[in-house]
């Protein structure tokens, strides 16, 4: 078993809302609990998934982690440390984002359109010290190659003169090249065409490979999750549902949700007959909670124990599932 | 045509006629300003013997009441004209934008108190503000470059500003600050210049509008005595306007020309500059 | 000219849409596209960005901006001739022959109307009736389309996603249309909304006996819900064919690539391919196969001669060299990949 890199201990982020509607409802302030409690361990070298729908809270999540919001509650340790309270901290801080970093999702808009690829990368080592210009050369030309970028192609380009895919690469070599020992990737390729994806997702492999990073891969996409990821973590409104190995989730999935996710996602072979569990209802809206088990209402399986007490994950064989059935 | 963003920019400057116009115009006095020494034109302090001439060979512009030849002095003036508006419209420019950057990024108490000394520059009047100061600490010319610029500057801090609120989201900030950027960097090497092109393109307006302040004043005879400018020139050919119109006519004919081909080349620029441009 | 008479809805020969750029360029959006939709047929519509099936789809429901131009080529629904319709030809083939499943609820619904009212306008736009009746047409296909009554009085931004879809398919279907044009009406949902829409519409398509054009990027979802499949390539045809057939036996390097890049969640965890290369820039004056910059078995007569349509089975054609050759089977991009 490895070492646990991320301890995640009853995090939660609650957001306080401010429309006139909301306070009608409830007394006093009315909050979205867009992460609500939720515990996870993140292990060394692994590339954990967290999948869910939108609104699910796994964007939240990663930015939390990354520490780029601060937890109403909780507490996050990486590596031993407590990083919670580090947000007020500014040396503190700027040492942890030399090893903890983000990878957003949107290609065309991660890039300052006024900066060249090589004045991008070359942001991160100089805020660390690093300002020579042979070994900022030295440095950028070594991470491009990394990430499958030719450096006399693409040094001195504008990011509007590169393609989706590569303006990605770029983004993932700014977040390395300071070598970081974990890296958050909030739907990194989610604005990809698809057949530029996989050269993503390879390359995110391959970076676990060369540097040992730890990955937290977040999406909204199952199938592309499968293909990457060790572990898997589910997400529904807020909470974590389900976590497991891939395996188990694709194959084997317990929660209620999971196998409803899994038996969603369309096939793409003509023969193939998927039966899909359906699903009635919508997913709540985030101010009206329901109570119990979040996921009662849409539930086949739902019980009266589900619609008054919120299930905790459990240990079930070496995963965690939060189900009462 | 793969341009790059300066070469597309240029390009879609270039197709604005009237703006580049102003921009020769502009450029044209500017011209005039700086080289002005070794210009063959007559000495403007020179007294002759032919006062109140009109326009002659000799004279281009004819002579003002003691003989000075008008078409110099009015050349003269571009320098004080432009120094003021140049100078003022960037001090205003400078100020607004760390004003309005500051506020907009930080939020929060920083931006409410910053707004509201905004606010309250914002309905002063400007034109007696100035002669407020003038009138109190002296009219040497760089006070009122100054106080012209100290004046001017809320509507530039309320574009930055304005602008400054929408990037802060922008996700290339957010990683900048996830890859442990001060906030001073963030906000002056990444808001600041992907924010400031409708500051530019107002402030150069805003130099127009410095030059008819100037003119205002010196017209006024609340400018510096020690420097020809076209308010002052004006002035000096109030009283004999009736019988000779040429004194007061010519500056103020530059004076208008100055400011039209400014105001062309900032409408013309702030076209371009339009947020459109700068997106992909 | 249609020639199986009445089978035969929509026939496209030749189609090429170009747009002016403003640099006095032309990009050739659409460059030679040619394809049939029977009735009953559920035709997928596959390709990347870029590649032209968004403008094709704008073409056929005449929706185009003012910079876009037909070059050449003919348009035949039912026998009429659509490229040659005059406006008001135009505004009875728009929503009563052929309507159209937006994207977004954005391109569609106006946010300061309910929706109640957006559809009964519509509707009344078409057909001259009063208000009532308009009214109970639309309730009828807020029934069809699942959607509980009440929410006729409801702005749009008071609706989930999954319903504003909804109100969309409703829209789509006021006036009886005979064909469906859907550009990626799932894109932006999530996977379990998207598989009820998805669902729904087929299902509608089926019982009211319609047509269906498929716009998508995602392979898995027209794999699906069409029994026929039209692969784009930088503007041009790659390969169609019935679904079945392109599937089990791809015929163009593109669409094997396309296929291998596509993740199967319950296929082997193979690695997933990726493409090298970017799509062509359809400004510039290309010669040749479009993909043969990226194509592994690319040749030199590739880069000079247009590839020729390459029957290969039925329906299935595909527009290579090389199609159907032996030694054109399944290559291995994942090797390339290395």
């Amino acid at each position: 078993m490895d070492k646990v890199m991320v301890h995640i201990d009853n995090i939660v982020r609650h957001f306080p809302v401010k429309s006139s509607l909301a306070a009608l409802f409830s007394r006093g302030q009315a909050y979205v609990r867009a992460v609500d409690n939720v515990s996870l361990e993140i292990r060394e070298r692994e590339i954990l998934g967290l999948a869910g729908e939108s609104g699910c809270g796994k964007s939240t999540l990663g930015r939390l982690l990354a520490l780029l919001d601060k937890p109403t509650q909780g507490v996050i340790r990486f590596e031993g440390t407590n990083i919670t309270d580090m947000l007020g901290q500014r040396r503190r801080l700027k040492e942890f984002r030399k090893k903890v970093q983000m990878i957003l999702q949107d290609p065309y808009e991660s890039l300052d359109p006024r900066f060249t690829v090589h004045d991008a990368i070359s942001e991160p080592l100089s805020i660390h010290g690093i300002r020579s210009a042979p070994k900022l050369q030295d440095r950028i030309e070594k991470m491009l190659k990394v990430v499958g970028l030719s450096s006399n192609d693409v040094l001195n380009k504008y990011p509007h003169e590169l393609s989706g895919g590569q303006r990605q690469r770029v983004s993932i070599a700014r977040a390395m090249v300071l070598e970081p020992r974990f890296v958050i990737a909030d739907e990194p390729v989610s604005m990809l065409d698809v057949s530029v994806r996989a050269g993503i997702l390879k390359l995110f492999d391959h970076l676990r490979q060369q540097f040992g990073v730890t990955c937290l891969f977040i999406s909204h996409d199952i199938a592309v999750v499968r293909h990457l990821c060790d572990r898997i973590a589910i997400m529904y409104m807020g909470k974590i549902v389900e976590v497991g190995t891939r395996d188990e989730i694709i194959n084997t999935p317990m929660h209620p949700y999971t196998m409803a996710l899994i038996s969603a996602v369309p096939v793409p072979d003509p023969q193939y007959k998927r039966t899909s569990v359906p699903l009635g209802g919508e997913v709540p809206d985030a101010l009206r909670v329901p109570s119990g088990c979040r996921f009662h209402p849409r539930c086949r399986h739902a019980e009266k124990i589900c619609r008054s007490e919120e299930p905790e994950l459990k240990d079930k064989g070496g995963r965690r599932v939060a189900c009462f059935t | 045509m793969n341009l790059t963003r300066k070469g597309r920019f240029i390009h879609e400057l270039a197709k604005q006629r009237m703006a580049m116009t102003g921009f020769f115009v502009v450029c044209l006095f500017f011209l005039i300003a700086v080289f002005l020494q070794v210009l063959p034109v007559p000495d403007p302090f020179a007294l002759s013997l032919h006062p109140f001439h009109l326009p002659s060979g000799e004279h281009w512009m004819g002579t003002d009441n003691l003989g000075r030849d008008l078409f110099s002095r009015v050349l003269w003036g571009t320098r004080a004209s432009l120094l003021v508006g140049v100078l003022s419209a960037g001090l205003s420019g400078v100020t607004g934008i760390i004003i309005g950057g500051i506020a907009g990024y930080y939020g929060g108490w920083v931006d409410d108190l910053l707004s509201r000394i905004t606010d309250v520059f914002l309905v002063m009047p400007i034109f007696f503000l100035l002669i407020l100061i003038v009138s109190l600490f002296g009219s040497h010319i760089f006070f009122v470059i100054f106080s012209i610029g100290l004046v001017t500057w809320p509507r530039n801090a309320r574009i930055m500003r304005a602008q400054a609120l929408a990037l802060k989201k922008r996700a290339y900030v957010t990683a900048a600050i996830g890859s442990g950027a001060s906030s001073f960097r963030v906000l002056f090497l990444h808001v600041v210049p992907n924010g400031v092109s409708p500051v530019i393109a107002y402030t150069v307006i805003l130099i127009g509008q410095a030059v008819l302040v100037e003119a205002g004043l010196s017209f006024l005879g609340l400018g510096d005595p020690n420097v020809i400018s076209w308010g002052q020139l004006i002035r000096s050919g109030q009283q004999s306007f009736a019988s000779a119109w040429w004194i007061s006519f010519f500056p103020g004919l530059m004076l208008l020309v100055m400011v039209s081909a400014v105001n062309f080349f900032g409408d013309g620029l702030s076209v371009v500059l339009n947020p459109r441009m700068m997106r992909r | 000219m249609a020639k199986d008479g009445n089978n035969t809805l929509l026939e496209v020969h030749d189609l090429r849409m170009h747009y002016r750029l403003a640099s006095g360029a032309v990009l050739k959006a659409v460059d030679g596209v040619t394809f049939s939709i029977k009735r009953g047929d559920k035709l997928g519509l596959i390709g990347e960005s870029g590649c032209g099936k968004t403008s094709l789809a704008m073409t056929l429901m005449g929706l185009l901006p003012e910079n876009a131009f037909i070059a050449e080529g003919r348009i035949f629904f039912e026998d009429d001739d659509v490229l040659s319709f005059s406006p008001g030809q135009w505004r009875e083939f728009r929503w009563e022959k052929v309507s159209m499943v937006f994207q977004s609820a954005m391109n569609a619904l106006d946010p300061v109307y309910r929706v109640g009212k957006q559809l009964t306008d519509v509707y009344r736009l078409h057909r001259k009736c009063s208000k009532e009746e308009a009214m109970k047409h639309v309730e009828s296909l807020f029934h069809l389309t699942g959607l509980p009554v009440s929410r006729l009085s409801s702005y749009p931004h008071e609706l989930s996603g999954g319903m504003k879809q909804r109100v969309i398919i409703a829209m789509s279907l006021l006036c009886n249309p005979s064909l469906i044009i859907a550009d990626e009406p799932t894109t932006g949902l999530d996977v379990i909304i998207q598989e009820q829409i998805m669902r729904e519409i087929v299902s509608l398509i089926d019982q009211l006996e319609l047509s269906m054009l498929l716009v998508s990027h995602d392979v898995s979802v027209v794999t699906e819900t069409c029994n026929r499949i039209l692969v784009m390539y930088g503007g041009k045809v790659a390969e169609s064919g019935d679904i079945v057939d392109v599937f089990n036996n791809p015929s163009h390097p593109y669409t094997m690539g396309l296929l291998e890049a596509f993740p199967n969640i319950h296929g082997p965890v193979k690695g997933l391919v990726a493409l090298p290369g970017s799509p062509p820039n359809l400004a510039l004056d290309l010669v040749g196969c479009r993909f043969a910059p990226r194509c592994p078995r690319k040749e030199a007569l590739c880069e000079e001669e247009d590839p020729p349509e390459t029957l290969l089975h039925g329906n299935h054609v595909a527009f290579c060299h090389f199609a159907g050759e032996p030694g054109m089977k399944w290559i291995n991009y994942r090797e390339l990949n290395g």
